[in-house]
Order: structure tokens, then C-alpha cells, then sequence
């Protein structure tokens, strides 16, 4: 690996101004666990790290009328473990506790996972459903964008120069609803999955009052499939009605060959394991 | 990895055969390529900077045209490395004018591209991706550039 200068500023105004000084030149550094490897196999150069690791103030979950605050310093062992997050948005602390291993939980954190933007990711899938937004915080001010704005592309998201992610904004599920994320791993159980789903559902009476969708690992970012949602919203839950729904998902995805699969294949399992995450989200099984 | 990419250019086939000619113009049209030089041999060298995300990948390496016809057949092949992740290319393309009745050109460009080392290991699921929107950039550029 390549030397590079490390900065650790005691505070977000000073980062941010490493930031502007540096440009192109400077790669902000949160938990490391993804840019560190990037980094050691030469796919990432940086000739000024700007750490965050004393930057007060950015680690903490707050409940605010109906929605989580998460700062995006708050490591994903946190978000996992969250007495609070477990009673508001159970499938929130389930799909971070699915992240790779403990030890790799305890470092990396939620707004670093979010920059990353690998497609891959266990929460994104479930963060779509949710309708999730993230702060982002530059000299200039703050704004929020819609997760589903924010990711642009593999590796790609909306960022834009001297910007830095400084919370997400989780809104909790409907009441009466029912999360469910399959993580689809035929390798290793810390792995990425071949296909991450998450599902959530509401259904009263045997109709579907509502229903979100969120596909993992099977395009260039992580997708939410409303179309599959809107074939099934107001309709009678059935065996049939949901298989039909699901196997849409097979035109919505764009997936890549790697190591975890064929494209072909991630395709194939798409269609499956949104039906599976279909059903257990909508009841019948 | 093998992909074709069609485009109609309103233009000659005699015109868009004589920008092809000049390797360094055509070469332009490519997004990433940084520089483009003719050796003594009648080779070419350059380096292509393709960037996914934060990642950036710089392949240099030697370029030669095999065959060129006034008929629209162009064929050239392609070695070049990534020095610093280690690995390379190898690719062969392919591009065909075919004249229209209307005035304009229909050209047809295939590729093959191999990955070798830690390249073919580590980028070439991205870069894959990243090549076929490359060649259609380049064609439309290419249909700017000669239109």
C-alpha cells in the first residue's frame, strides 16, 4: 500500500475543511473496514486519509415521531444490539446483524456502509422498504436525500465533493407489518449474499394492505421493485397472487457474473427468494 | 467477454473511414483516453483511464490496426497493462461501415476482451460493465466527431 498522510480532526468543521483543501486528493475515512482493503489491493488511492474517528457527536440512535435517527458514526453492532431499534424496527436490527462478522460489525459503521455503496450490502435492501433518507453535511449546510437517490451506481452514490453522510433517517415499518430479509449466501455465512431480499408486509382480511420490496446484490445499486408491489397492494394474499408478483422481479434486476454466481443464475434466484420473502412477509408461511 | 454495439452516423462511409484513419482523433473519442502516440513499427501507445466509483484503473499498453479497408472493415488489436494492481488486457475489436441508401453509415463494432491477473481477479466485473457503455460512448462521440 501506498503512504498517505492521516488526518484526524476533532470535529466535523475541521474535516470538512481537509475536505476542501485536499479535493480529489483526500478519501474520508469512517470504520475503514471496506476502504482499508481497497486500499492494501491497490483498487483505491489516497494521499490524504481523513479519519473520523474523534469526531464527537455522530454515534447515537435516537427516536424521533416515528423515525430513527441513527448518527452515521453509530457502528452496525449497535444499530444490531438497540433495545430501541429492536422495539421500533425489528428488520432494522436484523439486516445489520446479518453484516459480514461481529468483529467487522464493531468497527464499520452505518454511514461508512452507506458510502461504500456496494450493491451487495445486507441493509440497503431493507433501508429501501423502509423509505430511509440520509443527511448529508457539507460547509455549505445540510441536506437529505431519499436512499433511493442516493445510491447512483456500483460503487457510486450522491456524494458530492467536500460532503459527508452525517445521519440516517429510518422510518418505522406500518403498523401491523411483518419484515423479513433472506440473505441468500451459498459460500460462507460472512459473506455478501448471492441475492439479498427483504420484504414487508400488511394484510388484513387476507388483502394486502401494503407491501415493500427491496433487492440486494442484483444490480449496479441495491433496487426497490414497486411494481411488484403495486401488482400486489389491494389484492387477495394467494400462493398464486404472490408467485406471479415475484417472478417480475426477473425483468427488474440487471445482476453481474461473479464469484457468487452467474448472472443467469442471480436472475433465476431472484425470482425465488423474492417469492419465498413474499410469502413470510404476507403470511403464508 | 464479448459484447457488439450498433450506431447510424449520418455520414459517409468514405468520411467516418477517414477519421477512423487518424488513430489520435478517433482515439479522442473515447472517454478516458489520456494520450495516444504512433511508434516507429506503425503501432500505437497510449493509456485509458476507466473509473468506477472511487476506484480508478489506468491501462497502458501498445495498439496496432491489422487491417484497414476502404470497403469499412477495420480490425486492431489491443495489449495493455495496470501496473499498480497488476494484470491486463487483451482485446480484439472489430468495426464495420456499412453504407446506407440515405447517406448515412451503419457501424457495427464488436469486441473481445480478456482479463488477465489480478485485474481479471479483482475489476473485471466492473470493468466489464463499464467497457460496453464505453464503446457506445465512444460510437456516439465518433458520430458527433465526424457529423
Amino acid at each position: 500500500m501506498r503512504d498517505f498522510f492521516f488526518h484526524a480532526p476533532d470535529n466535523l468543521q475541521e474535516a470538512l475543511s481537509l475536505l476542501n483543501e485536499h479535493g480529489d486528493d483526500a478519501r474520508l475515512m469512517a470504520g475503514g473496514t471496506a476502504m482499508m482493503l481497497m486500499m492494501k489491493q491497490s483498487l483505491l488511492e489516497a494521499n490524504h486519509v481523513v479519519s473520523l474517528h474523534k469526531v464527537p457527536g455522530l454515534a447515537y440512535i435516537n427516536r424521533d415521531n416515528g423515525t430513527l435517527r441513527i448518527g452515521a458514526l453509530t457502528k452496525h453492532r449497535d444499530v444490531e444490539t438497540s433495545a430501541e431499534v429492536k422495539a421500533t424496527n425489528p428488520l432494522l436490527a436484523e439486516v445489520y446483524s446479518r453484516i459480514a462478522t461481529v468483529r467487522i460489525r464493531n468497527v464499520g459503521t452505518v454511514g461508512g456502509g452507506l458510502a461504500h455503496s456496494d450493491p451487495a450490502q445486507d441493509p440497503q435492501p431493507a433501508l429501501l422498504a423502509l423509505g430511509a433518507r440520509v443527511k448529508i453535511t457539507s460547509a455549505k449546510g445540510e441536506r437529505e436525500v431519499a436512499l433511493s437517490d442516493f445510491l447512483v451506481d456500483y460503487y457510486e452514490t450522491a456524494l458530492e465533493p467536500g460532503e459527508v453522510i452525517t445521519e440516517l433517517i429510518v422510518p418505522n415499518a406500518p403498523d401491523g407489518a411483518k419484515g423479513v430479509y433472506i440473505k441468500y449466501l451459498p459460500r460462507t455465512a460472512d459473506d455478501y449474499p448471492t441475492v439479498g431480499v427483504a420484504a414487508i408486509g400488511v394484510v388484513n382480511g387476507g388483502v394486502c394492505q401494503d407491501v415493500r420490496l427491496g433487492l440486494g446484490a442484483l444490480a449496479p445499486t441495491a433496487l426497490r421493485a414497486t411494481s411488484v408491489e403495486d401488482a400486489l397492494k389491494g389484492q387477495q394474499v394467494t400462493a398464486q397472487s404472490v408467485r406471479q408478483a415475484a417472478e417480475a422481479v426477473a425483468d427488474l434486476v440487471d445482476p453481474l457474473d461473479d464469484p457468487r454466481g452467474s448472472a443467469e443464475y442471480k436472475r433465476d434466484m431472484s425470482v425465488v427468494f423474492a417469492r419465498r420473502a413474499l410469502e413470510q412477509a404476507l403470511g403464508l408461511s | 467477454m464479448k459484447f457488439e454495439h450498433k450506431v447510424t452516423i449520418p455520414a459517409s462511409r468514405d468520411a467516418i473511414n477517414a477519421v477512423l484513419h487518424d488513430v489520435p482523433r478517433a482515439a479522442r473519442c473515447m472517454p478516458g483516453v489520456q494520450e495516444v502516440n504512433q511508434e516507429a513499427d506503425g503501432s500505437y501507445t497510449g493509456s485509458l483511464r476507466i473509473k468506477v466509483g472511487p476506484m480508478g484503473f489506468t491501462l497502458s499498453g501498445k495498439m496496432l490496426v491489422e487491417e484497414e479497408s476502404a470497403e469499412g472493415l477495420w480490425r486492431l488489436t489491443t495489449e495493455a497493462q495496470d501496473r499498480r494492481l497488476g494484470g491486463g488486457i487483451h482485446a480484439n475489436v472489430e468495426a464495420l461501415l456499412i453504407e446506407g441508401a440515405s447517406g448515412s453509415t451503419e457501424m457495427t463494432m464488436s469486441a473481445d476482451i480478456q482479463f488477465m491477473g489480478r485485474l481479471g481477479e479483482l475489476g473485471q466485473p466492473l470493468i466489464k460493465r463499464r467497457a460496453e457503455s464505453m464503446f457506445k460512448d465512444f460510437a456516439e462521440n465518433l458520430r458527433k466527431e465526424v457529423s
